[in-house]
Protein backbone atom coordinates (compact mmCIF):
# COMPACT_ATOMS: atom_id res chain seq x y z
CA UNK A 1 0.00 0.00 0.00
CA UNK A 2 3.15 2.33 0.64
CA UNK A 3 3.09 3.11 -3.01
CA UNK A 4 -0.37 3.83 -3.58
CA UNK A 5 -0.29 6.32 -0.31
CA UNK A 6 3.21 7.74 -1.71
CA UNK A 7 1.46 9.05 -5.28
CA UNK A 8 -1.41 10.50 -3.67
CA UNK A 9 0.35 12.49 -0.62
CA UNK A 10 3.11 13.38 -3.23
CA UNK A 11 1.33 14.64 -6.19
CA UNK A 12 0.30 18.22 -6.66
CA UNK A 13 -3.29 17.89 -5.76
CA UNK A 14 -2.12 16.65 -1.88
CA UNK A 15 0.79 19.45 -2.05
CA UNK A 16 -1.69 22.20 -3.35
CA UNK A 17 -4.38 21.03 -0.48
CA UNK A 18 -1.63 20.77 2.34
CA UNK A 19 -0.42 24.56 1.31
CA UNK A 20 -4.44 26.31 1.38
CA UNK A 21 -5.97 27.42 4.34
CA UNK A 22 -9.58 26.35 2.93
CA UNK A 23 -8.93 23.81 0.54
CA UNK A 24 -9.08 21.09 3.31
CA UNK A 25 -12.34 22.81 5.00
CA UNK A 26 -13.71 23.42 1.80
CA UNK A 27 -13.58 19.53 0.35
CA UNK A 28 -14.70 18.31 3.60
CA UNK A 29 -17.68 20.58 3.48
CA UNK A 30 -18.67 18.90 -0.12
CA UNK A 31 -17.82 15.39 0.65
CA UNK A 32 -20.40 15.96 3.61
CA UNK A 33 -22.74 17.00 1.54
CA UNK A 34 -22.38 14.04 -1.11
CA UNK A 35 -22.62 11.69 2.18
CA UNK A 36 -26.16 13.38 3.52
CA UNK A 37 -27.25 12.74 -0.21
CA UNK A 38 -25.78 9.35 -0.92
CA UNK A 39 -27.13 7.83 2.40
CA UNK A 40 -30.30 9.74 2.28
CA UNK A 41 -31.07 7.48 -1.42
CA UNK A 42 -29.71 4.53 0.66
CA UNK A 43 -31.59 4.43 3.00
CA UNK A 44 -34.92 5.17 1.37
CA UNK A 45 -34.54 2.45 -1.00
CA UNK A 46 -33.05 -0.08 1.54
CA UNK A 47 -35.74 0.53 4.15
CA UNK A 48 -38.02 -0.33 1.70
CA UNK A 49 -37.21 -4.01 1.58
CA UNK A 50 -38.70 -3.69 5.38
CA UNK A 51 -41.54 -2.30 4.37
CA UNK A 52 -40.31 1.25 6.05
CA UNK A 53 -40.57 4.53 4.72
CA UNK A 54 -41.81 5.36 1.04
CA UNK A 55 -44.16 2.12 1.25
CA UNK A 56 -46.96 3.04 -1.10
CA UNK A 57 -43.96 2.89 -3.97
CA UNK A 58 -42.30 -0.59 -4.95
CA UNK A 59 -38.70 -0.76 -4.57
CA UNK A 60 -38.08 -1.35 -8.05
CA UNK A 61 -40.01 2.13 -8.21
CA UNK A 62 -38.10 3.90 -5.81
CA UNK A 63 -34.81 2.07 -7.26
CA UNK A 64 -35.40 4.05 -10.43
CA UNK A 65 -36.48 7.33 -8.70
CA UNK A 66 -33.11 7.31 -7.07
CA UNK A 67 -30.49 6.15 -9.20
CA UNK A 68 -29.48 9.01 -10.40
CA UNK A 69 -29.45 10.51 -6.84
CA UNK A 70 -27.20 7.79 -5.46
CA UNK A 71 -25.05 8.31 -9.22
CA UNK A 72 -24.63 12.19 -8.49
CA UNK A 73 -23.63 11.56 -4.40
CA UNK A 74 -20.97 9.26 -5.43
CA UNK A 75 -19.47 11.83 -8.54
CA UNK A 76 -19.48 13.77 -5.72
CA UNK A 77 -17.97 12.11 -2.80
CA UNK A 78 -15.40 10.13 -5.11
CA UNK A 79 -13.60 12.94 -6.00
CA UNK A 80 -14.12 15.07 -3.02
CA UNK A 81 -12.98 12.05 -1.26
CA UNK A 82 -9.68 11.65 -3.28
CA UNK A 83 -8.31 15.21 -2.99
CA UNK A 84 -8.74 15.03 1.14
CA UNK A 85 -7.07 11.71 1.08
CA UNK A 86 -4.15 13.55 -0.91
CA UNK A 87 -4.17 15.84 1.31
CA UNK A 88 -3.68 13.64 4.29
CA UNK A 89 -1.92 10.57 2.77
CA UNK A 90 1.78 10.91 4.45
CA UNK A 91 -0.29 11.48 8.01
CA UNK A 92 -2.33 8.49 7.54
CA UNK A 93 0.04 6.62 6.59
CA UNK A 94 1.76 7.16 9.60
CA UNK A 95 -0.67 6.84 12.33
CA UNK A 96 -3.78 5.63 10.68
CA UNK A 97 -3.28 3.32 7.79
CA UNK A 98 -5.65 0.32 9.17
CA UNK A 99 -8.02 3.00 9.13
CA UNK A 100 -7.97 4.25 5.65
CA UNK A 101 -7.74 0.36 4.64
CA UNK A 102 -10.23 -0.35 6.12
CA UNK A 103 -12.53 2.21 4.58
CA UNK A 104 -11.81 2.12 1.68
CA UNK A 105 -12.56 -1.38 1.50
CA UNK A 106 -15.77 -1.10 2.85
CA UNK A 107 -16.58 1.68 0.67
CA UNK A 108 -15.68 -0.50 -2.44
CA UNK A 109 -17.65 -3.46 -0.98
CA UNK A 110 -20.89 -1.48 -0.28
CA UNK A 111 -20.93 0.18 -3.90
CA UNK A 112 -19.88 -3.14 -5.65
CA UNK A 113 -22.69 -4.87 -3.71
CA UNK A 114 -25.17 -2.10 -4.25
CA UNK A 115 -24.71 -2.38 -8.07
CA UNK A 116 -24.27 -5.95 -8.58
CA UNK A 117 -26.55 -7.25 -5.68
CA UNK A 118 -28.99 -5.01 -4.13
CA UNK A 119 -30.17 -3.26 -7.47
CA UNK A 120 -30.93 -6.16 -9.29
CA UNK A 121 -33.14 -7.66 -6.37
CA UNK A 122 -34.54 -4.01 -6.47
CA UNK A 123 -35.43 -4.16 -9.75
CA UNK A 124 -37.43 -7.58 -9.32
CA UNK A 125 -38.88 -6.55 -6.30
CA UNK A 126 -37.74 -9.63 -4.45
CA UNK A 127 -38.58 -8.92 -1.24
CA UNK A 128 -37.54 -12.15 0.40
CA UNK A 129 -34.15 -12.33 -0.43
CA UNK A 130 -33.87 -8.12 -0.48
CA UNK A 131 -34.54 -8.07 3.25
CA UNK A 132 -30.87 -9.64 4.39
CA UNK A 133 -29.47 -8.11 1.14
CA UNK A 134 -30.60 -4.57 2.50
CA UNK A 135 -29.64 -5.52 6.01
CA UNK A 136 -25.34 -6.02 4.88
CA UNK A 137 -25.60 -2.96 2.78
CA UNK A 138 -26.80 -0.59 5.40
CA UNK A 139 -24.01 -2.32 7.69
CA UNK A 140 -21.39 -1.90 5.33
CA UNK A 141 -22.71 1.93 3.81
CA UNK A 142 -22.91 3.03 7.80
CA UNK A 143 -19.68 1.24 8.70
CA UNK A 144 -18.04 2.65 5.88
CA UNK A 145 -19.26 6.14 6.63
CA UNK A 146 -18.19 5.57 10.90
CA UNK A 147 -14.78 4.65 9.74
CA UNK A 148 -14.40 7.49 7.46
CA UNK A 149 -15.48 10.00 10.30
CA UNK A 150 -13.23 8.15 12.54
CA UNK A 151 -10.02 9.32 10.28
CA UNK A 152 -11.75 12.73 10.98
CA UNK A 153 -10.44 12.86 14.46
CA UNK A 154 -6.82 11.90 14.14
CA UNK B 1 -27.16 37.78 29.37
CA UNK B 2 -26.83 34.57 27.40
CA UNK B 3 -23.41 34.71 27.63
CA UNK B 4 -23.69 34.58 31.63
CA UNK B 5 -26.02 31.61 31.01
CA UNK B 6 -23.14 29.89 28.93
CA UNK B 7 -20.41 30.20 31.94
CA UNK B 8 -23.06 28.77 34.10
CA UNK B 9 -23.45 25.74 31.96
CA UNK B 10 -20.22 25.24 31.65
CA UNK B 11 -19.67 24.67 35.00
CA UNK B 12 -22.37 21.96 35.35
CA UNK B 13 -21.30 18.09 35.61
CA UNK B 14 -22.75 17.57 32.21
CA UNK B 15 -20.45 20.09 30.43
CA UNK B 16 -17.11 19.16 32.37
CA UNK B 17 -18.34 15.30 31.77
CA UNK B 18 -18.65 15.27 27.57
CA UNK B 19 -15.10 17.76 27.84
CA UNK B 20 -13.14 15.85 29.36
CA UNK B 21 -14.24 12.38 28.31
CA UNK B 22 -11.84 11.00 25.62
CA UNK B 23 -14.67 9.16 23.65
CA UNK B 24 -17.92 10.85 24.15
CA UNK B 25 -17.11 14.16 22.31
CA UNK B 26 -15.87 11.99 19.10
CA UNK B 27 -19.16 9.88 19.59
CA UNK B 28 -21.93 12.83 19.51
CA UNK B 29 -19.75 14.06 16.14
CA UNK B 30 -20.34 10.68 14.65
CA UNK B 31 -24.18 10.78 15.96
CA UNK B 32 -24.61 14.30 14.81
CA UNK B 33 -23.12 13.62 10.74
CA UNK B 34 -25.21 10.43 10.99
CA UNK B 35 -28.62 11.59 11.84
CA UNK B 36 -27.68 14.07 9.14
CA UNK B 37 -28.30 11.35 6.86
CA UNK B 38 -31.53 11.00 8.17
CA UNK B 39 -32.69 14.39 8.13
CA UNK B 40 -31.09 16.68 5.17
CA UNK B 41 -30.85 13.09 2.97
CA UNK B 42 -34.72 12.74 3.43
CA UNK B 43 -35.55 16.67 3.72
CA UNK B 44 -33.73 17.27 0.10
CA UNK B 45 -36.12 14.83 -1.66
CA UNK B 46 -38.71 16.78 -0.68
CA UNK B 47 -37.05 19.95 -1.46
CA UNK B 48 -36.14 18.29 -5.20
CA UNK B 49 -39.38 16.94 -6.27
CA UNK B 50 -41.45 20.22 -5.71
CA UNK B 51 -38.24 22.41 -7.26
CA UNK B 52 -38.88 20.33 -10.12
CA UNK B 53 -35.41 18.83 -9.72
CA UNK B 54 -36.48 15.06 -9.06
CA UNK B 55 -38.70 12.39 -8.07
CA UNK B 56 -40.88 13.81 -10.97
CA UNK B 57 -42.86 10.74 -11.50
CA UNK B 58 -44.17 10.76 -7.39
CA UNK B 59 -47.03 12.72 -6.17
CA UNK B 60 -45.83 15.56 -3.97
CA UNK B 61 -48.17 14.30 -0.98
CA UNK B 62 -46.51 11.01 -1.14
CA UNK B 63 -43.21 12.13 -0.45
CA UNK B 64 -44.02 14.68 2.33
CA UNK B 65 -45.83 12.36 3.89
CA UNK B 66 -43.76 9.58 3.63
CA UNK B 67 -40.43 11.09 4.42
CA UNK B 68 -41.13 13.69 7.22
CA UNK B 69 -41.63 11.68 9.80
CA UNK B 70 -37.60 10.49 9.00
CA UNK B 71 -37.08 14.09 9.29
CA UNK B 72 -38.23 14.59 12.42
CA UNK B 73 -36.52 11.96 13.80
CA UNK B 74 -33.29 13.25 11.92
CA UNK B 75 -33.78 16.58 13.51
CA UNK B 76 -34.63 15.21 16.62
CA UNK B 77 -31.21 13.25 17.07
CA UNK B 78 -29.41 16.57 15.45
CA UNK B 79 -30.81 18.76 18.04
CA UNK B 80 -30.38 16.54 20.93
CA UNK B 81 -26.55 15.75 19.65
CA UNK B 82 -25.81 19.32 19.00
CA UNK B 83 -27.12 21.03 22.30
CA UNK B 84 -24.50 18.27 23.57
CA UNK B 85 -21.77 19.62 21.70
CA UNK B 86 -22.64 23.26 22.28
CA UNK B 87 -22.88 22.03 26.02
CA UNK B 88 -19.03 20.53 26.28
CA UNK B 89 -17.45 24.14 25.60
CA UNK B 90 -20.71 26.58 25.62
CA UNK B 91 -18.67 30.17 25.96
CA UNK B 92 -16.46 28.87 22.78
CA UNK B 93 -19.69 27.79 20.69
CA UNK B 94 -21.60 30.86 21.88
CA UNK B 95 -19.33 32.96 20.48
CA UNK B 96 -18.83 31.47 17.10
CA UNK B 97 -19.53 33.22 14.39
CA UNK B 98 -20.54 30.46 12.21
CA UNK B 99 -22.74 29.06 14.71
CA UNK B 100 -24.55 32.25 14.63
CA UNK B 101 -24.64 32.06 10.93
CA UNK B 102 -25.85 28.73 11.59
CA UNK B 103 -28.93 29.81 13.96
CA UNK B 104 -29.90 31.95 11.55
CA UNK B 105 -29.98 29.80 8.84
CA UNK B 106 -32.24 27.40 10.77
CA UNK B 107 -34.73 29.33 11.79
CA UNK B 108 -35.13 30.76 8.32
CA UNK B 109 -35.29 27.22 7.04
CA UNK B 110 -38.31 26.41 9.95
CA UNK B 111 -39.83 29.82 9.15
CA UNK B 112 -39.84 28.52 5.60
CA UNK B 113 -41.18 25.00 6.17
CA UNK B 114 -43.72 26.30 8.81
CA UNK B 115 -45.36 28.56 5.86
CA UNK B 116 -45.25 26.13 2.96
CA UNK B 117 -47.26 23.98 5.13
CA UNK B 118 -50.04 25.93 6.14
CA UNK B 119 -50.17 27.69 2.94
CA UNK B 120 -49.38 26.61 0.06
CA UNK B 121 -49.15 22.69 0.53
CA UNK B 122 -53.45 23.13 2.05
CA UNK B 123 -54.19 22.84 -1.79
CA UNK B 124 -51.48 20.43 -2.88
CA UNK B 125 -54.20 18.07 -4.16
CA UNK B 126 -54.69 20.25 -6.81
CA UNK B 127 -50.93 20.09 -8.34
CA UNK B 128 -50.15 16.94 -6.29
CA UNK B 129 -49.04 14.89 -9.58
CA UNK B 130 -47.58 17.92 -12.27
CA UNK B 131 -45.65 20.64 -11.22
CA UNK B 132 -45.98 22.26 -8.24
CA UNK B 133 -46.63 26.27 -8.28
CA UNK B 134 -44.69 28.73 -8.28
CA UNK B 135 -44.96 29.64 -4.34
CA UNK B 136 -44.08 25.77 -3.65
CA UNK B 137 -41.16 25.88 -6.06
CA UNK B 138 -39.68 29.16 -4.25
CA UNK B 139 -40.35 27.14 -0.79
CA UNK B 140 -38.44 24.22 -1.85
CA UNK B 141 -35.45 25.96 -3.04
CA UNK B 142 -35.24 28.30 -0.06
CA UNK B 143 -35.21 24.79 1.95
CA UNK B 144 -32.82 23.20 -0.30
CA UNK B 145 -30.22 26.01 -0.04
CA UNK B 146 -30.82 26.94 3.41
CA UNK B 147 -30.46 23.19 4.22
CA UNK B 148 -27.03 23.29 2.06
CA UNK B 149 -25.98 26.27 3.90
CA UNK B 150 -26.24 24.68 7.43
CA UNK B 151 -24.35 21.61 6.74
CA UNK B 152 -21.41 24.19 5.48
CA UNK B 153 -21.59 26.43 8.20
CA UNK B 154 -22.20 23.85 10.78
CA UNK B 155 -18.78 22.61 9.54
CA UNK B 156 -17.13 25.81 9.58
CA UNK B 157 -18.08 25.97 13.30
CA UNK B 158 -15.30 23.57 13.40
CA UNK B 159 -13.02 24.79 11.65
CA UNK B 160 -12.91 29.06 11.93
CA UNK B 161 -13.63 30.97 14.64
Amino acid sequence: MKPFFDFFGESTLGEWMRNSRYAFPAFEMVHLLGLGLLLGSILILNARFFGLGMRRQSVSELAYDFAPWTRLALAIMIPSGIALFASKAPDLWNEDRFGFELKLFLVAVAILFHYTVLIPLARSDNYRRGKPAAAFSLLVWFGAAMAGLSLEFL
Amino acid sequence: MILSWCEWLMETWVSAGIRESIWVYPMLHWAHILSNTLMFGTIIFLDLRLVGLGLSRRRVSDVAEQLLPWTWLGWILMFTSGALIFTSDPVRYYSSFFLRIKMILMFLAGFNALVFHFTVYRGVALWDDGRAPILARMSGAISLISWIAIVITGRAVGYFD
